[in-house]
């Protein structure tokens, strides 16, 4: 140990408490306040920094202390109740009554068992007298009352009590709020053989602390040495404000698009079922309309539809596929149905309402959103009952399903994931359907992340009037995030702890 | 989506030939069913819903070995002509009017026969029956079935039967309140006045559908000729699952034979396995998958996935089997194409369409208010949409006011939407009473406002939270944060439920007022046992950055 650099780095919180304890074997931290001159919260964090650079030892001793408690510390200044007892009596208040009026219940009930027992009165048909022993008791100082002076200054351990008082103490414990026991750890401090050597380096003159305005001015560091810093002690906790992991993210999401040359669309969180399903080709009774997906609203029940055309085309597509070329799903579609409110389920609908208002004069089109959805599933570690939804739609003559895999194959590029595949899935409202996988750069196992396809054209023709390919993609936000953040638990993104909120940092090399 | 369980050698017994896991592994998923996993010798695999011909190991059999070349092109299926009859009386018409019927024989039920064809029934009930809603399948034991068979509605205590699995003769009605599967099912008829059942012709009831079959003609392992009806209330989805049962079992190397069915004056004889054919265009499918695939190899292809095709120059003539649901419009058969040829093998491409990026101004707008607060060092939080009456309502003494509400919601704590931010806020900080303060939050998020209709608004919500927490603290705030949007707030007096009177103001702009702020009243922060003051704003700030 560099002895000289150790005392230089002191604090002089730590100086003042080396100095106290220098040519002495150990003290106790109430000492040290006295001989330090600092307060006891300083004494503490002093002794904490010194013990942990091994410069002293601490000794930590608990014991038991007694204080007075709420009834205690009034008697200290009315007298023990017992004593206003016995001074009515002497003064001249006999009846049992008239004490009663003047002292409370439990004082006159713990007053006259105690008076009563010790002979210092006798009762006799409601008439008390006083007795010698009685007389004798109310004039010195009894036993209790010295305790409860002594108290008044403040705590006092059971070992420092002469015999007597123990023994009174242990009494007054029993009686109602009068004395109470207290643990107390007490720290004894004594210097290591390494604080002893560096307190012989510790200058005695007061070395310059914070800078301040007076000593730039009035030139005082002239004469005086800055006290060197303990440059590797733990700085404080601060906060910082910082916008949510999910803000920062869906910014980035949404730049990749726009870079693309995207047109961001919007729409509303509660819709008709006619725009989260009917337009989307999922017939009603469809098992994923059924409750426990989708969160069906109660007031207001229902939404009015739009167009009569619009619901006449979708309508009698699901019944026998219009003039799409489909047979349809072959069964007696109802306006009731589709009526009903729901939080949407996912942001497709957005897609439909924006189809539903394209002319053939604004092809070819691209557009996406970064909306939220509602799915009626248990929060846990890997669910989310809302999260958000990365949609997107190319309408082009031209566009093919190999364009839609090229675009996928891009947007997962530019998110950071250079292996892409593409696997068959299964969408009602697309054909070709295709579900893109990742391959977790760390991990080396594949991801899904969301689902595309060509849109069908029994959702196409309905909503445009004329066909059209349309590419659609319909991504999760939320776990391509988990990964990239090291997240196991989904909920964090969201979390109702501000202290996870704090941690978490949205800075990434990825891209 | 339904996940089939099966044995793996099972199954390469019914394909005909062995292949290795780790082949129908990488081959499964590229067929358009999710690997789940391998557990001893039994795997399991996920099914997409529209693929009710996939239900079973024997369907999944089939598809694989035209996949994988063992033998491609339509199944070949045998009905054999016979003189099964069955009646179906007027009185069904009201109540489930539909019903299939198919006689096979020569079952062998061995212990992964039985279960393929339990788990088949189950899941068809639930996924293409719809909970057996629209159709529901009874298998028998073809030895107790006496022909002609009836189909009629009877009485809810006009006839009585033992039902399947119990030792206890009961009439319909009885079923429905004493059976397990009576209780289950009950919903589906007893609006009916009279309930349909399935009689032998000696009037013995084989079963009572949707709900139970007669212990009478159980399945038992010695049973090896199978009588099987499907009664419904949609003629597609019945003649689809007897198609699907059926074909299944002729999987096993059963015999099918016919059953003719008699209603009012029509007769059809079941089942009936005639394709359907649909055109498909050789261009139609380039153009779609962008991918040059000449129409010649389309017919090779199609055949990979069970189908038969006849090409005539550019044009296809494909046959449908009849249990592939799934096509309704040739644009599906594309998609067979695409899957047989490969998704891994297209070579994607980026379309040609250019565009200019535009943004919605609305979210990098929101995103400079929240650059704003946080370089105050405000905290973004985010809270749900859905909470529940006492954030909203009681634990802030706001009086009750209608909302949008949640149908039969499953969780009491989401039964509503939130029409402000601050509640939540609130309850936010009240969560966090135990972590180090100060807490200084904001959130920007939606409410939904339940007037004539439902508003929908973007709101702004600042709440600080430490020891000396005032307005005058947070109004500095947000006057920096008006003065940066260049807007021009007035100030007046106002009152909130939640906040010490003459410490809320409200915000006016363009004569409409935009939200407020104040101190919270102690008996609030008492509720939320919160042990520090807190002053919270909110402001209507789509209307501010617009």
């Amino acid at each position: 140990m560099d002895y000289d650099s150790v005392a230089d780095r002191l604090h002089e919180l730590e100086r003042k408490v080396l100095l106290a304890l220098k040519d002495k074997d150990s003290q106790t931290s109430d000492s040290l306040v006295k001989t330090a001159g600092i307060d006891e919260s300083s004494v503490n964090r002093a002794l904490l920094w010194l013990s942990s650079k091994a410069l002293i030892s601490v000794k930590e001793d608990v014991t038991e202390l007694y204080a007075l408690d709420v009834n205690g510390k009034t008697y200290v200044d009315t007298g023990l109740p017992e004593k206003r007892f016995l001074k009515l009596v002497s003064g001249g208040v006999s009846s049992l009554d008239k004490l009663r009026e003047s002292l409370s219940k439990d004082e006159f009930n713990v007053s006259i068992g105690l008076l009563k027992s010790n002979k210092f009165i006798t009762v006799d048909a409601g008439v008390i007298t006083l007795t010698r022993d009685g007389e004798s008791f109310l004039k010195k100082e009894s036993d209790d009352e010295k305790l409860l002076k002594l108290l008044s200054s403040g705590p006092v351990g059971f070992n420092d009590l002469s015999k007597d008082l123990k023994k009174v103490a242990a009494d007054l414990v029993k009686r109602k709020e009068v004395v109470k026991t207290e643990l107390k750890t007490i720290r004894t401090s004594s210097l290591t053989r390494d604080g002893k050597s560096v307190l012989k380096f510790v200058k005695m003159e007061s070395l310059l602390g914070q800078v301040t305005p007076e000593l730039i001015t009035n030139g005082s560091w002239k004469e005086s040495s800055f006290r060197k810093y303990d440059l590797k002690a733990p700085s404080p906790r601060v906060f910082r404000g910082k916008k949510s992991l999910a803000s920062v993210m869906m910014a980035k999401f949404r730049r990749i698009f726009l870079d693309m040359g995207f047109t961001e669309m919007s729409g509303p969180l509660l819709e008709s079922s006619f725009w989260n399903f009917d337009s989307l080709y999922q017939p009603q009774g469809h098992p994923a309309r059924e409750m426990q997906d989708t969160f069906f609203i109660k007031e207001p029940y229902t939404s009015p539809l739009p167009s009569k055309e619009l619901v006449r085309r979708v309508a009698k597509t699901h019944e026998d596929g219009w003039t799409t070329g489909s047979k349809g799903w072959r069964y007696s579609w109802s306006e009731d149905v589709a009526s009903t409110n729901v939080l949407r389920t996912h942001t497709t609908g957005v897609s439909a309402m924006t189809l539903s208002k394209l002319t053939k004069e604004d092809l070819p089109s691209k557009f996406f959103s970064l909306g939220t959805v509602f799915r009626n599933e248990t929060l846990d570690y890997k669910h989310l009952f809302q999260f958000h939804q990365l949609e997107g739609i190319i309408v082009d003559p031209d566009a093919s399903f190999r364009d839609l895999l090229g675009v996928l194959k891009l947007f997962f590029n530019k998110l950071g994931f250079e292996k892409v595949r593409f696997r068959p899935g299964y969408f009602p409202y697309t054909e070709m359907s295709v579900e893109p996988e990742v391959l977790h750069p760390v991990k080396k196992t594949w991801m899904e992340l969301g689902g595309a396809g060509m849109m069908r054209p029994e959702v196409v023709k309905p909503l445009l009037g004329f066909e059209v390919p349309v590419l659609a993609w319909g991504l999760s936000f939320e776990r391509p995030l988990m990964d990239m953040f090291g997240l196991k638990d989904i909920r964090d993104i969201y979390s109702d702890n501000i202290d996870v909120l704090r941690k978490l940092s949205a800075f990434t090399r990825r891209f | 989506m339904p996940v089939i369980d099966f044995s793996y050698r099972d199954f390469c017994k019914l394909v005909g030939k062995k292949f290795s896991l780790k082949d129908l592994e990488d081959t499964m998923p590229m067929m358009g069913m999710e690997w789940e996993g391998v557990n001893g010798d039994e795997v399991s695999v996920e099914v997409f819903p529209n693929h009710p011909d996939l239900l079973s190991v024997e369907g999944l059999a089939r598809a694989y070995r035209a996949f994988r070349g063992v033998k491609d092109g339509l199944a070949e299926y045998v009905i054999h002509e016979s003189n099964y009859e069955l009646f179906v009386d007027d009185s069904v018409s009201s109540v489930r009017p539909f019903i299939g019927a198919a006689v096979v024989k020569g079952v062998k039920l061995s212990v992964d026969a039985v279960k393929s064809l339990m788990q088949l029934q189950e899941k068809l009930h639930i996924t293409h029956c719809r909970n057996r809603l629209k159709a529901a399948i009874g298998v028998h034991d073809l030895r107790a079935v006496k022909f002609p068979v009836k189909y009629a509605a009877v009485e809810p205590d006009g006839i009585r039967f033992i039902p399947l699995d119990s030792t206890k003769e009961m009439t319909p009605s009885q079923v429905l309140v004493e059976h397990v599967k009576g209780i289950k099912f009950a919903h589906l008829v007893n609006k009916f006045t009279a309930y349909p059942v399935v009689l032998s012709a000696d009037n013995d009831v084989l079963s009572f559908p949707p709900i139970i079959n007669s212990e009478l003609t159980k399945v038992r392992p010695s049973t090896v000729d199978l009588f099987i009806d499907v009664t419904g209330i949609d003629e597609r989805i019945v003649l689809e699952a007897l198609n699907i049962i059926v074909s299944s079992l002729l999987e096993r190397g059963a015999k099918a034979y016919s059953v003719t069915i008699h209603s009012g004056k029509s007769k059809h004889v079941l089942p009936d396995f005639t394709p359907v054919t649909m055109n498909l265009s050789g261009d139609y499918c380039r153009k779609l998958l962008g991918e040059p695939i000449p129409t010649r190899s389309m017919p090779v292809l199609l055949r990979k996935m069970g189908f038969d095709a006849i090409r005539d120059g550019e044009d296809l003539c494909v046959s449908i089997p009849c249990y592939r649901t799934d096509i309704m419009h040739p644009m599906d058969l594309v998609e067979d194409i695409a899957i047989s040829f490969g998704y891994m093998n297209f070579n994607p491409t980026l379309p040609t369409a250019r565009g200019v990026g535009k943004e919605d101004l609305l979210n990098s707008r929101l995103d400079y208010v929240r650059d704003v607060l946080s370089g105050f060092g405000f905290i973004e939080v985010y809270n749900w949409l859905l909470t529940n009456q006492s954030v909203l309502f009681s634990k802030l003494d706001v009086k009750v006011h209608p909302v949008v509400e949640i149908l039969q919601p499953k969780s009491e704590d989401l039964t509503i939407c939130r029409d402000e931010l601050a509640p939540q806020v609130i309850e936010f900080l009240a969560k966090n009473k135990h972590n180090d303060y100060p807490q200084s939050v904001f959130e920007v998020g939606d409410v939904l406002i339940l007037d004539k209709e439902v508003l929908q608004e973007k709101h702004l919500c600042v709440a600080n939270a430490h020891s000396h927490s005032n307005y005058s603290e947070l109004k500095a705030v947000i006057d920096v944060l008006f003065a940066e949007l260049g807007v021009d707030v007035s100030v007046r007096d106002s009152s909130k439920d939640y906040c010490i009177p003459g410490r809320v103001a409200e915000f006016v702009f363009n004569n409409s007022v935009v939200g407020f702020i104040g101190e919270l009243h102690p008996k609030i922060l008492a509720n939320h046992d919160l042990k520090v003051p807190v002053t919270v704003c909110e402001l209507d700030i789509k209307k501010l950055v617009d």
